[in-house]
């Protein structure tokens, strides 16, 4: 029967803050990046002009049946070769992951705007509103409301997303999990305490969805 | 000086590719399929009226979707061999952990779709005198699983995608059969390309076949919950 | 002889106390009317006979024995008792045949030949032989509700129960199911029918109950209560369906 000891975990605190520091970041930088850029994709998916119409379902369609996994390593291994610049792993992980979300987000957004009835459509023309106007003052702040859910649903998917960022060795909390599993032999609490860690930090955002 | 692109010796080794996306789908199929067993025990016992039973299975069902799959998959290849001082292959960790994730996502699907269908057909199945159990499996259950299948078919491609996790702990499935042949080919760019968009191609088919499903489902005159 | 004994029946919804103590005796081949306002406990009072909610005091007793409160008991009750409800409730994964024969097959444990000649039965006495095969996604609404009584009628029940089974129906479909409930009163058949169509309550029923704030404020036979009422909340409830004509 297994001895479960904390002390080895807790003796690298420093190297889970660490972790942690690193998963917040590259939370926040996909969060922005991928919720912002899902809205005008999402308003050119809705768009009938078929310049705005087929790009933007090409983004989606690809980024959305690619895995994310692949995605960052192709950032990571494939892109350098065509830029003449170096990929970090953090711009890599922070690529594949943006751009997914993105793509995923785009379609909340598009579902949203649909679902406002067309009449709020004939009100806002009546008054002599743009397009732009229109979608701005009427029908975003309608569909916001009721998109609350799913892009909830997107964040918590973009932190545990961030997991995959240690598959390019960026130090976040799983990457440092793996670190203090290896130098002290205690895989069982170093994954069991990442598990909990997460679990800790998603628990009041997946209650925020019921 | 413009990168040469060179295909060939990604080519070259299309076997390696091609049992990598078997393996892939193996892992997908396999995990499905427990996973939807798995996933409609978790429903009832969630469903059930003792806390005995619906405690422990909520609990389950909350862990496995608060934290992160790779966390998951770490945990059943590197920590459960010692807890449990079992052997544990990848393809077996590959399993376990998207057996009980999906039964996780599965159970809350089935529970929704159970409790769409209306009263109605529980006083229904009720008056003339069937049981609680008759009820669900011939009334009941039917009718919500075919409301359900939408979802269904949604989560199955996206386990199919949270499959390229493995890589990670060393089973060769596409994308580590993608890694190896980089790694031999000294050409990333056009191996992990054309990983990109095998997977690409194979989801995408999967998906049309879905959506076409999908309409047809709802063109018989059936609700369906997301 | 009496079918159903029912005594201080008492049934409460939260803080509401919907049925206060209803005392009730059915002889057999009696055909009684349950009407009464919204809220006045008509279909609470009907589905605490067949136990689709249990009441909170009070006994209901099948062919003099009481009733006891274990599934295994209610699930028998149930096969004796049919109800035919508002909302017809077919199930639409199934044929019209297939919702007939359900309760043979499944609670009867009958074979599937044996189950379908007798659902054919039943269909072809509601005037649906030729739409045993169709889904009830395609069959309209007085069609429905004529498939939903074969249903409970292939039980054999010593009692049916039929909560309001034309309110949700469109005028022109009322008559067929009126229809059926009718020759099923000629047949002899033990009812109790929650209804607003007066007319057809005092054509065929042998006894008439006025609900009011959860008891039974008037009885008696449909010329006492429908034409000549002696209480003043039944003469206000019946003023206000002037259609009524006899």
């Amino acid at each position: 029967m297994h001895q479960w000891d904390f002390s080895s975990v807790l003796d690298n605190t420093d190297a889970l803050a660490a972790g942690a520091v690193g998963t917040l970041r590259i939370f926040a930088i996909c969060l922005v990046a991928g919720l912002g850029l899902g809205l005008p994709v999402g308003l050119c998916r809705y768009s009938r002009r078929r310049l705005f119409y087929w790009p933007s379902t090409a983004f989606v369609e690809f980024f959305r049946n690619t895995p994310v996994l692949v995605q960052i390593i192709w950032f990571y291994f494939a892109l350098p070769i065509l830029v003449p610049f170096s990929i970090s792993p953090l711009a890599a992980a922070s690529l594949g992951i943006s751009l997914n979300s993105a793509a995923f987000s785009a379609e909340i957004y598009r579902a949203g705007i649909q679902s406002i009835d067309r009449g709020q459509w004939d009100g806002a023309r009546a008054l002599g509103m743009t397009w732009l106007q229109a979608m701005r003052r009427i029908i975003l702040p309608q569909a916001l409301k009721r998109m609350t859910p799913a892009l909830t649903n997107r964040a918590i998917e973009i932190f545990k997303m961030s997991t995959l960022a240690s598959a390019v060795a960026y130090v976040e909390l799983l990457q440092q999990a793996k670190l203090i599993a290896s130098l002290n032999f205690n895989p069982i609490e170093a994954y069991t305490a990442v598990a909990v860690i997460f679990f800790v930090f998603l628990w009041p955002l997946v209650q925020l969805t019921y | 000086m413009a990168y040469q692109w060179d295909f060939t010796p990604v080519f070259a080794n299309a076997d390696l590719l091609a049992q990598g996306l078997v393996n892939t789908l193996k892992v997908t199929g396999v995990s499905l399929s427990c996973g939807l067993a798995l996933g409609l025990g978790l429903a009832l016992l969630r469903l059930s009226r003792w806390r005995l039973a619906s405690w422990p299975a909520g609990f389950v069902i909350e862990v496995f979707r608060t934290t992160p799959p790779l966390v998951q998959l770490f945990w059943f290849f590197f920590a459960l061999p010692l807890v449990a001082g079992i052997e544990m292959t990848p393809f077996m960790a590959a399993i376990v952990t998207f057996s009980i994730q999906s039964a996780a996502f599965f159970a809350e699907v089935f529970r929704a779709g159970i409790v769409s269908v209306e009263r109605g057909q529980w006083d229904a199945a009720r008056a003339i005198g069937m049981t609680h159990g008759q009820a669900l499996r011939r009334i009941v259950l039917p009718q919500a699983v075919k409301r359900m299948i939408p979802a269904f078919m949604e989560r199955a491609i996206e386990l199919m995608k949270t499959t390229t996790l493995v890589a990670t702990i060393a089973y060769a499935d596409l994308l580590f059969a993608a890694n190896e042949i980089a790694q031999k080919t000294f050409r990333p760019l056009e191996t992990f390309t054309v990983a990109a968009l095998i997977y690409f191609v194979v989801i995408t088919a999967f998906s049309l076949m879905a959506r076409r499903l999908e309409r047809r489902l709802s063109v018989s005159g059936e609700s369906t919950v997301h | 002889m009496t079918i159903l004994g029912v005594r201080g029946l008492t049934k409460r919804f939260g803080g509401n106390e919907v049925l206060r103590g209803i005392d009730l005796d059915v002889e057999k081949g009696e055909r009684i009317a349950v009407l009464g306002a919204s809220g006045s406990g008509k279909s609470t009072l009907l589905r605490c006979l067949n136990f689709m909610e249990m009441p909170d005091a009070g006994t209901v007793a099948l062919d003099g024995r009481v009733v006891g409160r274990r599934e295994a008991e209610l699930v028998q009750v149930r096969q004796r008792v049919g109800m035919v409800f508002q909302q017809f409730n077919l199930f639409p994964h199934m044929t019209a045949l297939g919702n007939v024969m359900e309760g043979l097959r499944t609670v009867r444990r009958m074979g599937r030949a044996e189950a379908a000649a007798r659902a054919e039965q039943e269909l072809a006495r509601v005037g649906l032989a030729d739409k045993a095969g169709h889904y009830p996604a395609h069959l309209s609404g007085g069609q429905k509700q004529r498939v939903a009584i074969a249903r409970a009628l292939a039980m054999d029940p010593e009692l049916l129960l039929f909560d309001e089974p034309t309110s949700a129906l469109d005028p022109e479909l009322v008559g067929e199911v009126l229809g059926v409930i009718r020759s099923l009163a000629e047949e002899g058949r033990t009812m109790l029918l929650v209804t607003h169509e007066l007319g057809f309550a005092y054509h065929v029923a042998t006894r008439v109950l006025f609900l009011a704030d959860g008891t039974i404020h008037e009885q008696g036979s449909p010329d006492e209560v429908l034409k000549h009422p002696r209480r003043e909340r039944t003469q206000a409830f019946l003023a206000r369906h002037k259609e009524f004509s006899l």
